[in-house]
């Protein structure tokens, strides 16, 4: 087995052509995402899903057909089929060094999209098990075209007529979210879709259990196509396959595949929103005039740096992990109280908008233990330990700010909760001083803590500072109005 | 199509397969060698079901398009092909060969006839007791064949059964030492070339007359 893998990566990584179309190419389509997404919040990351789905298209879905044909009209494979050795080992062993190139192709456009300003990777191991799980799904599809046609010319016309409305219609080079309304249906049919969100949801959500419909859908589609493929396998080149009495077979696949499509389509999710650019607004935005800035504050004494005990879920408080909190190099300036009238909680954006939403309902199973995962990181982030009641305000804030800039439904409308609670067991009453003096100068302080959230199984983020402290000063003027009582939840609409 | 054929190869044989072109010739390769399935009737190598392990282990195949791995070098598939029968590269059959000259050379920058030069080696390296040789000879120049002819001679006398199919009436009449004489799938004619009682020649154009 060892020799026919060695033979079969020699055959692959000798050939220049499936260096360009394995390894060149998906560069090129990562530089084409980058030209169009590169001013995104998050540059190239939340098209992650995208560009390595159609690496993995390309590789396995047309480059190992196009191989296995290639053999077989050449007549090797017959030459194979005439020695004693097992013969599925001359088929995995061809799987196994596309696989190999494949993962090449992956870690150079992982390394690639990272040195053009992608974060780290927050959950590397559900990128990996995504990754894996898709790139099978797509070996399997590639052995089934493999095994159907005849010639080379028909893997490209094959191939086309099964790659091209994924690109198009399955979320794969066109985002979902600029999907027509019926081409979503179709969506759920290609297995293309689930790739991309399994994988997206493995950048820049809460890791693979979130995706693990996804993940399932890919399974059934590549065990379906495998069944296929070993029904339609052949040796001998050219020619027709002969179905036969296979044909029964193959319908029993046709209906499984069937079912498999009809509970994507039943079971099928929102379609995530586009990348976020929209703008925050600015301070003055959410002040009733220039001159409210002024007197929106009092002195108020004593607001320490020093957290309080966290609440565990029971309500007990529980002290944090032993974190050396360091004595402040400076006294804590005094902060100003808000004067609340001041600030136009109104105008803020609704909780169930796009921009910095707050959930109303409670989080099901599987986010509920996301969000303690990350409630237990938070006690171990050394930012949440900051010195500075301010800029530990700060830091506590771009929890929420990071991910409602990447859209990372529906994490990101339960996250500013998360945050709201640890604020408010750490600093209790001086609560909204703090975050006035956060919502009302937003360019001060440091947000480099954002850098940190791969801590906290959240992504990076890179690029300008901008977007991130209008997110930050949006969702410390909510907490503000929510922990005050000026505000809670989204005004009551005109029909209420 | 092949049909009537019945024939036998003994240990210590060499057959050869004539006929024009379309006699059958490669049809009844492909059948003995477990490419192709017969209809009906019965084909047996060394004893086993031709395709199954035993007589794929017990059998050396060289094909009309032998199908190389393009991109290794000839030492590479040599090794390759050794490993799948199970047994060590024949340095000395790669030599007889000539094949020592070129063996960096990859596969889809040989010649024609070094092509043939490999695909044999292939076949015989097994040293499986039955050989299947489809125009062996085919784009080998003078002194390939005559080395050709003694490598066959060494396999016949250390009691190999060697079937071989071929258009060169010359070559079957000096190195066979039955001939199965094919036209349109039929068998027209067998025994020793000197007993058919005509040239060879002679018989496969009166079948196809």
């Amino acid at each position: 087995m060892r020799r026919l893998l060695w033979a079969n990566l020699m055959a692959t990584f000798r050939n220049p052509m499936a260096l360009i179309y394995g390894w060149l190419f998906p560069l090129i389509f990562l530089a084409g995402f980058w030209a169009l997404y590169g001013d995104d919040p998050l540059p190239l990351a939340l098209h992650a899903g995208q560009f390595f789905t159609i690496t993995i298209l390309g590789s396995a879905a047309f480059g190992l057909p196009t191989q296995m044909v290639a053999e077989r009209e050449a007549g090797l494979w017959r030459h194979y089929a005439l020695t004693p050795a097992p013969r599925w080992r001359f088929v995995l062993a061809l799987v196994l060094a596309r696989a190999v190139l494949l993962a090449g192709a992956l870690i150079l456009q992982h390394v690639a999209a990272r040195a053009l300003g992608m974060p780290a990777l927050p959950h590397p191991v559900s990128t990996t098990l995504a990754l894996i799980v898709a790139s099978l799904c797509f070996l399997c599809i590639g052995a089934l075209i493999g095994s159907l046609v005849g010639n080379v010319p028909a893997v490209q016309a094959l191939g086309q007529c099964i790659f091209l409305p994924m690109l198009i219609i399955g979320g794969v080079a066109v985002p979902l979210a600029s999907l027509p309304d019926w081409a979503l249906p179709l969506s759920n049919l290609l297995p293309g879709r689930h790739a991309v969100v399994a994988i997206q949801t493995a950048v820049t959500g809460t890791g693979t259990r979130a995706a693990g419909f996804e993940l399932v859908m890919l399974a059934g589609h590549g065990a379906l196509a495998l069944v296929a493929a070993v029904i339609l396998f052949r040796w001998e080149p050219g020619g027709r396959v002969q179905i036969g009495r296979r044909g029964w077979w193959l319908a029993l696949v046709a209906a499984a595949w069937l079912a498999l499509a009809g509970l994507a389509h039943s079971r099928a999710r929102p379609v995530p929103a586009p990348p976020d650019r929209a703008e925050a607004g600015m301070v003055a935005d959410y002040v009733r005039g220039v001159e409210a800035v002024a007197r929106v504050s009092k002195i108020v004494p004593e607001v320490k740096a020093h957290p309080q005990p966290l609440p565990q879920a029971g309500g007990e408080p529980v002290v944090p992990e032993p974190q050396p909190v360091p004595e402040p190099v400076a006294p804590t300036p005094d902060l100003p109280a808000p004067d609340l009238d001041a600030i136009a909680f109104e105008r803020l954006p609704p909780d169930s908008g796009l921009v910095a939403p707050i959930a109303a309902e409670p989080p099901d199973e599987a986010l509920a233990s996301a969000l303690a995962r990350i409630e237990r990181q938070v006690a171990k982030w050394p930012p949440a330990s900051e010195w500075d009641a301010v800029q530990q305000v700060r830091n506590l804030l771009l929890i929420a700010a990071v991910p409602d800039l990447l859209q990372m439904d529906p994490l990101e409308r339960h996250l500013p909760l998360l945050v709201e609670a640890q604020l408010q067991a750490r600093f209790g009453a001086r609560l909204p001083a703090l975050l006035a003096a956060v919502a009302l100068d937003p360019q001060a302080g440091s947000v480099a803590a954002r850098a940190d959230l791969p801590a906290l199984g959240l992504p990076a983020h890179t690029g300008a500072e901008g977007p991130v402290r209008g997110r930050m000063m949006l969702y410390a003027f909510k907490l503000l109005g929510r922990v005050t009582g000026r505000r809670v939840g989204d005004p009551p609409g005109p029909g209420a | 199509m092949v049909d009537g054929v019945s024939f036998t190869v003994a240990a210590g044989e060499i057959v050869g397969l004539i006929g024009l072109n379309g006699a059958g010739k490669t049809s009844l390769i492909d059948c003995i060698a477990g490419l192709a399935r017969p209809d009906a009737g019965a084909v047996t190598v060394a004893g086993q079901q031709p395709g199954s392990v035993a007589a794929r282990r017990a059998t050396g195949v060289l094909l009309q398009q032998p199908g190389l791995p393009a991109r290794l070098t000839v030492a590479e598939t040599l090794a390759l092909f050794a490993g799948l029968h199970g047994v060590g590269v024949d340095e000395r059959l790669a030599a007889a060969l000539g094949l020592d000259a070129f063996s960096d050379r990859r596969v889809d920058r040989l010649s024609g006839g070094q092509a043939q030069r490999l695909a044999l080696a292939l076949a015989l390296q097994s040293g499986a007791p039955a050989l299947l040789l489809d125009e062996p000879a085919t784009a080998l120049d003078p002194l390939m064949r005559r080395d050709l002819a003694a490598l066959l001679g060494q396999r016949r006398a250390a009691g190999a059964a060697i079937l071989l199919a071929t258009h060169d009436l010359a070559e079957a009449a000096s190195l066979c030492d039955r001939v199965v004489v094919l036209h349109h799938g039929q068998l027209v004619a067998q025994g020793r070339p000197g007993d058919l009682g005509a040239s060879l020649t002679d018989i496969v154009l009166a079948g196809a007359a």
